[in-house]
Order: structure tokens, then sequence, then C-alpha cells
């Protein structure tokens, strides 16, 4: 009893910490819809700010914590309008290729400015010590902090219910049309949002130091669960996100107990139990969705693809064939990743672009074409049966999943893409019987002569092309224009009784096929595979694949695909701080070409 | 970076340059997590830095040519590192691999170096695969294993009292096989033992306040640790507080180690029995020269990072001499059974199971001046707790030696 | 001999508020009727629920005698319902012959719309409908780039386009100029004529109401307060209070 009561007090100190950040996330996305990536790093950063006047400057905690506050609200001052209002004419996810690129830039730069060590968090003075609860010892500071939540969720309902800035979010929360025609001033604020969430996420990093270690990657750690706890909560229900941060801490603080090893699932299991029963989360309303912007994917000529364009393509086969034969090895290994990311970007794009399907999970599908390629692999299956295996079984599981989720859509659905993933991730990582676990499974060489980079790049080229063909004849059949159909009009596709559920799970299908290619196709490249392919880096770079390139054109992942991969491999073999040049690339491209590098020529009048 | 040489490595990325034969310097391709672990990676990069530069003082290895390290970073992923391999063996030409920190980064390199046919040497990773069950005959490994450093303490920890023991570990590969060696062989010695709790956070994301919690309430005789790093300082300061660790042994893998002990300060828990490097009292001239040198170089102390550097080079070079030659089969030859001087002693690579018997250091943790330290340590030899030649040759797979 | 569409007892609230009280009606086959009531009585949603897009709370719904209640938008639509919505919707990022295309090649085979491109639908039935609602011209134009009266003509040909057997119209003619709205309305009726096609809509222009209708059904605050012949509806104070006030009400033109 004693015990159970102790470890929800754990809980809650937990929860707090996580509302903090979380609080600022859902506001920002309530209001503008920016998915903020960076919002971990804000995070971090204030952290780090704190400790910098605390230890370096002697400022006291209690005051250095709303200092950091009040940087980070700087820092988000000039996020916002130096990059984000650039993008918010743009697709609903180049924020988050925007913030992406700032976290590859923190990446660096923070080790840069204070150090690679880890950094034990100076106390908070006054409350070093612990109180004695019925015979066992609290944290003081862990007190505080269970109270400074509902101080923290009390004032800002006073925020938002008792001034005129507050009418203001919450009117553009609910109706941002409303509120625009109401003559609000967006730009203001946006900016303002931004800042206070910013300034949130800085309080929430400098509380945090007492209980945290400072190191470089703090960042990521923070941003997945906060965003598990900001989409429990339902996106921009700031009681949701409390209620939400409480939840997950108290299971995880019990979960442990009774399932030690559950560490890596349980987040998701809990997300993921919540969207299915509560598809809008707890506190979230089917209208507080974003509201949907089409991509307006350009057909293909209705007379068929002119002259040129069949012979530039055969060129490019033939300029990429002939590469085959002279390419060193080295330049045909990095050749065949790029080609290897493009059935994955392909599929991704497939989802997004024409499904309006947003996936932030869609390393599932590469993971388990090369984990089912693998295992059929070391199970004695030759070469091309095993890598028929990979395909089906990612094809099979993204149709499989397709079906279950066919009528989510946005934050919700991309969450929930994000759980699936990373539920098989902790499965690779944890079954170690069929897995090998972290230490993957290894040995997977293929037979001469496809064991050269010659033989791998002409095989991939191969099959890579045909897959293209393939999906180039599903975008010009009726699929295609079914599934831009009814992005257009939903339920106008629905009244003319177009097959939009069928071909949604067929496109989960497809896509999950691509990506389970590309999977295939890498394992035998690497000769291994590893649980990493299932984990979230690998979905990111599959979505910066997908908007570089350009999301309104068809053969955007492509160029997304080529560039990205190319670009990464080039760079990080000419300096160490790669993160910082791409994320740096990235954060350009983004603001200068917001459509990505390639850019749908509009027939006629567009509006 | 200059332009030249952002051209030339565009140049051979589209196959245009022809591969360098003129170049003299003997080259060896080092792949690491330096952006992902960089407290551990970069003192490591600054040890063989070190290191190159007094071996090219001394007039280089095979008889002149100077030694050059190329160094490539793996974001912490084994798909990158194999990126990194392939460029370095196919672009740079070089004539070894070596490095990596995290345990699947090194075995998928390992298994790379066996189908390239190109020698491996794996300073950093802990994992009993990359020399047993995963073994080739291309791969060697320098730091004490999984196995040697909790079977050092799993010595220790038989010499306790305690009978009930609870267990802490991060929840990937690293943490299950220490705690799986550790209950083996405490058994072993130990039959009377129980394990009572376990705990596996996930690696960098402990939730340190339920986690004590739990390990309290099983109340344990003694706890044997294995987080480290930002981990190990959450879970010893909500300890701590909460009085966890209040009379209660704690066995603790690594926690010696500058890395991990320095940032503890003056939070350092005291008394618990930890494997590492107690780097400022290692006092034979060897080992001070490194130090001094180190100091001098980079203006900082030694890591633990920063002598597996160091020998990672040292050993590297003493195989190239002792080869003659850069040729993989003479590298191979040389590398089993190498004997090199290292800072703190001789070290051997076993021809058996090709693992070095680079030792560790077992000993308490100490408050002093406000700061971490290790006392009462003592240096336990690789070889003295390694499985003999005959039974490590059974651990191996057959047919790959 | 059963009407066409019957509907019984149809309810449906939102958070309580009821929307839709018991409202029940006959339509016998090849009627033009008008649904007609002030703003938010409850008419867009009574056509979402016979459409299949919205859920009702109890009653039934009948399409020759068979339930569709309850059915989804698409399985409603192969019942031979079609719909325009009030705000006109066609797939904007298609051409206006794709448009009509993708819906005829929606219903073909699993493998004839994965594998064969749209361009080789055939045209000509396309190109037809397109005359028949004077946008022939038109034809290779992207939707978006169409006026508002063209889009919701094109909307009226993808309506027309499975030749539906009931033709639902929520508010089809708003917006249009009074010339355009007669023209409108008389392709429809000249369909419903030659395909003894059944047609619902709603409008809020009395001329358009009383100028096509062979039948107006009044919604208020949720409840049908009437039903019958234009004539009678004119003559109904129940009605005028509720709906038509002081407004002066068109004559009837001759049908
Ligand atoms: N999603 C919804 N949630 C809550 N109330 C709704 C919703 N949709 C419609 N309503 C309410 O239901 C009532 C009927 O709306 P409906 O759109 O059916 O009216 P209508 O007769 O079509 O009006 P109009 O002539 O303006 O088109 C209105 O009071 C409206 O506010
Ligand atoms: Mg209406």
């Amino acid at each position: 009893m004693d015990f159970i009561l102790i470890q929800a007090l754990n809980g809650l100190a937990g929860a707090s910490s996580l509302f903090l950040v979380a609080a600022g996330l859902s506001l920002i996305f309530g209001v503008s819809r920016v998915v903020n990536f960076a919002h971990g790093t804000v995070f971090m950063v204030g952290a780090y700010v704190a400790w910098t006047l605390i230890d370096r400057l002697g400022v006291n905690f209690w005051l250095a914590a709303p200092l950091a506050a009040c940087a980070t609200a700087l820092l988000g001052a000039l996020i916002e309008v130096g990059i984000l209002r650039r993008l918010y004419a743009g697709h609903e996810l180049l924020p988050l290729l925007a913030t992406f690129g700032l976290v590859l830039v923190a990446h660096d730069v923070v080790p840069l400015v204070w150090g690679a060590q880890d950094i034990i968090g100076p106390r908070a003075p006054g409350l070093t010590g612990a109180v004695e609860i019925l015979g066992r010892r609290l944290p003081s500071y862990d007190l505080f902090l269970i109270c400074l939540g509902p101080v923290v969720l009390g004032a800002m309902w006073l925020v938002l219910n008792r001034t005129r800035f507050g009418r203001i979010v919450r009117a553009a929360t609910e109706d941002r049309e409303m509120a625009a025609a109401l003559g609000i001033r967006q730009d203001l604020l946006f900016t303002a949002v931004f800042m206070l969430g910013c300034a949130l996420a800085g309080l929430g990093g400098a509380l945090q130091l007492p209980r945290e270690t400072l190191h470089h990657s703090l960042d990521t750690q923070v941003i997945v669960s906060a965003f598990v706890v900001v989409v429990i909560g339902g996106m921009g229900s700031l009681t949701g996100a409390f209620v939400a941060a409480a939840i997950v801490a108290e299971v995880s603080a019990f979960g442990i107990v009774v399932w030690p090893q559950g560490t890596l699932a349980m987040l998701f299991l809990i997300m993921a139990a919540v969207l299915v029963v509560r598809p809008h989360g707890l506190f979230g309303r089917a209208a507080q969705q974003e509201p949907h912007r089409p991509l307006a994917l350009p057909s293909p000529p209705a007379a068929g693809y002119p002259r040129r364009a069949a012979l530039a393509a055969a060129g490019v086969a033939a300029a990429l064939l002939a590469f085959g034969f002279l390419g060193s090895p080295f330049a045909l290994d990095l050749a065949t990743q790029a080609l290897i990311a493009v059935p994955f970007a392909m599929g991704l794009h497939l989802l997004i672009g024409w499904a309006g399907a947003i996936s932030f999970g869609h390393a599932a599908f590469l993971g388990l074409g090369a984990y089912g390629a693998a295992l059929a692999f070391t199970a004695g299956l030759p070469l091309a049966p095993a890598m028929t295996a990979g395909v089906l079984l990612a094809g099979v599981a993204g149709g499989a999943f397709g079906a279950l989720v066919r009528r989510m859509r946005g934050v919700y659905l991309a969450m929930l893409t994000l759980a699936f993933s990373q539920l098989l991730f902790a499965a690779a990582f944890q079954w170690v019987g069929l897995t090998g676990g972290d230490n993957g499974i290894l040995g997977l060489w293929p037979e001469p002569p496809l064991d050269t980079p010659m033989g791998w790049y002409l095989l991939t080229l191969a099959l890579v092309a045909l897959w293209l063909a393939a999906v180039a004849r599903l975008y010009r059949a009726p699929f295609g224009f079914i599934l831009r159909a009814a992005q257009d009009a939903e339920a106008r596709a629905r009244a003319d009784a177009l097959p939009v559920d069928g071909a949604r799970v067929l496109a989960f299908a497809i896509a999950g096929a691509g990506a389970g290619l590309s999977g295939a196709l890498l394992a035998f490249l690497k000769g291994s595979a590893f649980p990493t392919l299932f984990d979230i880096p690998q979905s990111i770079d599959g979505l910066v694949m997908v908007l570089l390139g350009g999301i309104g054109h068809p053969l955007g992942p492509l160029a997304g695909a080529a560039a990205y991969s190319l670009g990464v491999a080039v760079v990080s073999t000419l300096t160490p701080h790669w993160h910082m040049v791409v994320g740096g690339v990235i954060l350009l491209l983004a603001c200068a070409a917001p459509g990505g590098l390639l850019t749908p020529k509009r027939a006629g009048g567009a509006r | 970076m200059n332009l030249r040489s952002a051209l030339a490595v565009l140049a051979a990325t589209l196959g245009l340059a022809a591969p360098a034969r003129a170049a003299e310097p003997v080259k060896i391709g080092e792949i690491n997590s330096y952006s992902r672990i960089p407290a551990f990676t970069l003192p490591y990069r600054n040890g063989w830095e070190l290191a190159v530069e007094q071996i090219n003082a001394k007039g280089g290895v095979l008889g002149g040519r100077p030694l050059a390290i190329i160094a490539r970073d793996d974001a912490g992923t084994p798909e990158q590192a194999l990126t990194a391999a392939n460029e370095l063996v196919r672009r740079e030409g070089v004539v070894m691999l070596a490095g990596t920190y995290l345990s699947n980064v090194g075995l998928a390199v390992a298994d790379y170096a066996a189908k390239r046919k190109v020698v491996f040497l794996a300073s950093e990773p802990l994992t009993d695969a990359m020399v047993w069950s995963h073994g080739n005959a291309y791969t060697f490994r320098l730091r004490p294993s999984t196995y040697v450093q909790t079977a050092i303490l799993a010595r220790e920890a038989a010499k306790l009292p305690a009978k009930r023991w609870a267990t802490i570990a991060p929840n990937y590969e690293y943490g299950q096989s220490a705690v799986d060696n550790f209950k083996k062989l405490l058994k072993a010695a130990r039959p009377d033992v129980e394990f009572v709790a376990e705990q596996w956070p996930a690696l960098f994301k402990l939730d340190a306040g339920p986690t004590v919690e739990a390990l309290e309430q099983a109340k344990p005789d003694a706890i044997f640790n294995v987080t480290f790093s930002s981990d190990l300082s959450k879970f010893v300061r909500e300890g701590t507080a909460r009085g966890l660790f209040a009379k209660r042994p704690v066995v603790s893998l690594l926690t010696g180690e500058p890395d991990y002990l320095v940032p503890l300060g003056a939070e350092t828990p005291q008394g618990w029995i930890v494997t590492g490097y107690p780097w400022d009292a290692i006092d034979t001239p060897a080992h001070t020269a490194f130090v001094s040198a180190y100091r001098a170089r980079f203006h900082e102390d030694p890591r633990m990072g920063s002598l597996v550097g160091y020998n990672m080079a040292l050993a590297a070079a003493a195989a190239l001499d002792r080869a003659g030659s850069t040729k993989t089969p003479d590298l191979m030859k040389a590398l089993a059974g190498l004997s090199f001087d290292s800072p703190t002693g001789t070290i051997t690579f076993r021809a058996a199971d090709h693992q070095s018997t680079m030792g560790a250091w077992v000993g308490k943790t100490a408050l002093v001046n406000g700061e971490g330290k290790m006392v009462d340590w003592r240096y336990v030899d690789g070889a003295e707790v390694l499985p003999d030649a005959a039974t490590a040759k059974k651990l191996r797979p057959a047919g790959k030696q | 001999m059963t009407a066409h569409l019957s509907v019984r007892d149809l309810r449906k609230s939102y958070g309580g508020m009821p929307v839709l009280s018991e409202v029940g009606f006959d339509i016998p086959q090849g009627e033009i009727a008008a649904l007609i009531g002030p703003n938010g009585a409850g008419k867009s949603t009574l056509f979402s629920i016979l459409g299949g897009a919205l859920s009702a709370d109890g009653g039934s719904v009948l399409l020759d005698g068979a339930a569709i209640l309850g059915l989804a938008p698409e399985a409603v639509a192969k019942r031979g319902v079609g719909r325009t919505f009030q705000t006109s919707a066609p797939y904007r990022s298609l051409s206006v012959i794709e448009n009509l295309l993708t819906i005829a090649a929606g219903g073909a085979g699993f493998w004839a719309r994965l594998a064969r491109p749209l361009a080789a639908w055939p045209r000509q039935p396309a190109l037809a409908a397109l005359s028949e609602v004077g946008l022939a011209e038109m034809a290779d134009s992207p939707a978006r780039a169409l006026s508002y009266g063209d889009a919701k003509r094109l909307e009226l040909a993808m309506a027309l386009a499975r030749g539906p057997a009931l033709l639902l119209m929520d508010e089809p003619t708003a917006g249009m100029a009074p010339s355009e709205r007669a023209a409108f309305m008389d392709m429809v009726r000249e369909r419903s004529r030659a395909r003894g096609m059944t047609v619902l809509f709603t409008e809020h222009d009395m001329a358009t109401v009383f100028g096509f209708a062979t039948r107006i059904l009044v919604l208020d605050r949720g409840r049908l307060i009437a039903d019958d012949a234009p004539e009678a509806i004119r003559g109904d104070a129940l009605v005028r209070r509720a709906y038509l006030g002081s407004a002066p009400v068109p004559p009837t033109k001759p049908l």
C-alpha cells in the first residue's frame, strides 16, 4: 500500500515534467498546426542555458529557470519569424521538415558550445533533501514538481480564459478561418504562441535539471514522449496534455514493476490503446484536426507522355546502366544506396501525397522487408524467394495496417503509424530468439556474382526500375485518380461509389511492399539487418526525402531520395559535423524552395 | 575542408578518379560513433591521435612509412558504419579497419570485414559475441569484454555476505549479457544467492524515481548495476536521495571509468565496487609518460576512451611491423598472438579467440576533495579471468577458426 | 405499388439538440420534389443521412422497398442514388473529363482499376455526358479552373454519371443567375422525364421551387410541417409563418 502511494507520487512528479514540454507543443499545434519537431531541442537548450547561468554566472537556480524560459522564448521568436513564417502557405509537413533541420544543426552545435561530456544538473537550493512519507523517502524537489504541474495548468487556464490574448488563442484553435476572418493579426498571434510554447519548453528543461543529466541527445528523448502525450490528450488540449502526462507517467511507473522488460514498448502501447478507443485523443475533437489541404498532384498528360520525356527517361536509364559498368566500387555502393531509397520514398509519397495519409512510421515496412528477407535467407531459402518473402511480408503488413486505419487522418494517423513502427522496433529488439535482438542478423551475403558492388547495383537498378514502371502505371490507372479524387473531395468520391477505402488500403499495401523491397535490398547490400531499420530516424529520413524532393510532383520522391542519400553520404565523409551541414541545407531548401526540388507545372488557371 | 578535397570526393564518388597509388602513408580506417556518443569517442580520438603522432615521430611503421588513421562517423547506426567501411576500404584503400563503440555496429563491421577480407581491430565494443559466438578470422578485439568485466565483479560480489540481489541494466544486448554473465558466475560461486528484482530501463531513458522505488520494494541485500552515462547519474542521484544505497553494497560495471565517474563529481557514491580506470593513481613510468603527454597535448585529463584509443593505434602499428606488410593474410597472422607494450603493461591478442588480454581495474569508489575517485584498486589482467584457450575456441563458430 | 423513396420516423440530434424529429414522407417514382425550410432546418442533415454520409438516431429509409439506412455512402450510391452537395465539389486537381472518367472507371474490376490507364478509358460516353450539361468544350481543362456555375454543372454530370434512379440535390442553383437556374433545372427535368428518375432537391429560391417541383416538403426545425402539391403549400398558413414569412410568393409557372 505504501509502495503504491509512493510510486503514484513518483509518477506524478514525472508527469509534471512531461506536461510542461507537452503543453507548449500542444498549444503551438492547436493554433498554427505546426508540428514542432525542434521542441525537444528547445527543451534541451533551456536546460543548458539554465546550467550556464547557474554554474558559470552564479545565478540562483530559482532565478535561472525563468531566465532560461525567456531565452528560449526569444529563440522561439527567432525560429518562428526567421523560418516557419515562410512555410505556412506550403504543405502542412513543411514546418516538420524545417524543424528537423534545426534538430540536426543543434545536434552538432550543442556539443561545440557546451562540450560533449555529460553534465549532472545542479540541485535546487532549498529542495535538495528528501521528505519521509510512510517510511519511504521522496525527494522534496519531486514534491515541488508534483505541485507545479497543476499550478502551470491553472495559470495557463487563466491566461486562455481570462485574457484577450487567451480568447484569441482559443478562437484560433477552434476555428482558424473564423479567427482570420475576424481580423486577428495571424502573424503576431503565431509568433506569440510559438514564443509561449518555447518558453514552457525552456522552463521545463531548466526545471528538469535537478533530475536530469545534460547531454546532447536529450532532445530526441524528450520529443517523442512529448508528442505521444500531446496526441493521447488530444492535439490542442492543455487539460488533455495534463491528463495524458499523468496517465503515461503512472502507467510507466507501475508498468516497470509488473513488466520490467516493457520499457521500450510501454509508451507506444498506451498511445495505440488510447487511439484505438478514442481516435482523436482523450480531449481532442474531430473538428480540431487540421483542415485538409489537398496537394493537387498533376494528371499525367491525357495524350500520353511526350516523346521528349520518354527519350529523357530512356537516356537516364541508359546512363545508370552504363554507370554500373564504369563506376568505381565505392561510387556504385553509394549509387546503390540512393537507388534503394527510391521505393521507400516513393511508397511514403504514395501515402502522403496521393492517399493523404501522413505516416511517421514508414520504417516499419523497411524493417519488415529486411527482416522478412533476412529470416527467410538464414532459414535456408535462396536469395530470390527470400527477398520475395520480405516484400510480401511488408506488403501484407501494410495492407493489414491500412485496413485498420483506413478511416483515420492527420496527426493521429501519423502517430499510430509511429506507434506501429516502434512496437515492431521493440519486438525486433527484444525477441532475441528470433531476431537476434539489437545485435541483428548477420551474414546476409548474396552469392556471386551478386556479391560485388556491380552485381548488386545492377540487380537493384533492375528491380527499382521495374518498381517505378509498375508504380507509374498505377498512378495513371484509375487507382491513382481515385486517390486524388478522394483527397480533393472525399464525400463526393464516396457518393460517386468510388472505392476510396479500398484504394487507401491498397496504397498502404503497395507503399509497404515498396519499403519492403528497399529493406530487402538494403539487408543484402549491408549483409545484415538491425532493429535500427525500424527506428524513428529511418522514418524521418523518408519524410525528409519526400518533402525535399517535392511532394506535389510524382517524381519528387525520386529526386529527394537521390539528393538526400547521396548528400548525407558525401558530406559525412567530408566533415564530422555533417549533421550541421545537412541540417543547414534542409533549412535553406525548406525556405527557398518550399515546394521541394521538383514542383509541378500548373496547367490552366491555378487558384 | 577545402574546395579541392571536396571536389576530389565528388570526383571519386562519380568514379572518375583513379585510385591513388603513389601515397606513402599506411592508412587505417577508423569508424566510430563520434557524433552519437561524443563523451566517450572524443577522448578516444585524442588517444589515437596522440599515439599516431608519437609513432610517426619515431619513424612510423614498416620501416619508415607514416601511419595515417582516417576517421569516419557512424552516427551510431550499423548502416552508416557499413557505408563508411565500404568507403574506407574501397575508396581510401585502407589496409585495416578499426574502432566502433556500439556492439551492434561492431558486429556489423566485423561481419563486413570477414566478407571483404580485411582485418578489423574492434577497439571499443564489449559484446562477447564479437570474439565468441560471432567471432571470425579477421576480427580482433582490444577492450576487455562484458564477460571479463562482469567476471571480475562477480568474484568480488561472491565475497559479500549478500544473498538477495537486484539488478538494473539498460535494455539492450550489453545490459542483458552483463546481467546474464553476472547471474551465472555468481550463482556458480555462491549457490545460495537469489535474484529478487530486475529493472531494464531503455538506454538513456531511465525514469529514475519509479525505478529506484521498484528496486527498493524488493528489499534486496545488494545491487548489481550496469547503467552508465546519463542513466547512471540519474540512478545515483535518485538512489542516494531515497536511501536505496544505504547499508547496501552496490557492484557496478564501468562506473570507475573517469568518463562516467567525473560527471558525478561531489555526488559520487562511496564504497561501490566497480571496474574502471584510476588514471591518476597508476604510477608506472609508462603510464605516467602517457598521462603527461596526453595532458600536454590536449590540456585535459585522459579518460578510459583515451587509453583505449591510444592502445588501438599502438596495436595497429605493432601488427603492421610484425607483419612486415600491409597484406591482409600477413596482418591476420601477425595479430594472432601479437604482444605489444601499452602504458599499462603488455597486452596480447590471444590466438585462440582473438581477444586481447587488456584487463580492467577493480576497486571502490570514494569521494576525495569533492571528486569521484577509485580507491583500493588493483589491476586484473584479462588473461586471469578469460576462459582458457581450449574453452574459448569452442565458443567460436566452427570453420571460422 | 410502394413509393420509390420512403422515409419513416427519421430522428437525428447533435449533442442532445434534435435536428430531425420523426420525419416521414413518401416520394413516388419520377416525381420532382423540393425540400424547403429556413436555414438550419435540417435539410442538409436529412440529405446526408439519405446519402449514407451521416448516421441517424432512428427511423427507416426504404428505397424501392429495401432499407438503405446505415449503409455506407458507396453502397447507397450503388443502389442508384446520385447526389450533389451544398458546397459543390468536383475533383479539382483532375481535368473535367477525368472527373467523369474516374467515376466510370471506379466501377470497373479490381485489375482494370490497377492496370488500365485512365486515358485508355472510352471518352465518348463521358463527352456525351458533358455535352448534356454544356461542358463538352471544357473537357480537357482542369476542373479547378471552372467558373462557379460550370462547377455546379460538372457536379450534376457527375451525380448523373452512374444513371441514378434517385437524384438528391442540395441547393443546386444557389449563387446562379436566374436564367442559369432555369436552364439548369430544365436539364434535370429533361433527364427525369426521359429516364423516370426521381428527384429530391433543396432550394431557397422560391421561383425555382415553385417552377419545377411537383411536390413540396417543408421542414422547420427538424419537423416536417407540410408535404403537398405546390398550390396547397402556397396557401398553407403554417408554412407561411415558418418560412415564407411576408415575402411574396411568385406565381406558379405552367409546367
Ligand atoms: N456537425 C454538427 N454538429 C452540431 N450541429 C450541427 C452539425 N451540423 C449541423 N448542425 C446543426 O444542425 C442544424 C441543421 O443543419 P443543416 O445543415 O441540416 O441545415 P439546413 O437546413 O441545410 O440549413 P441551410 O439552409 O443553411 O443549408 C443546424 O442547426 C446546424 O447548426
Ligand atoms: Mg443545408
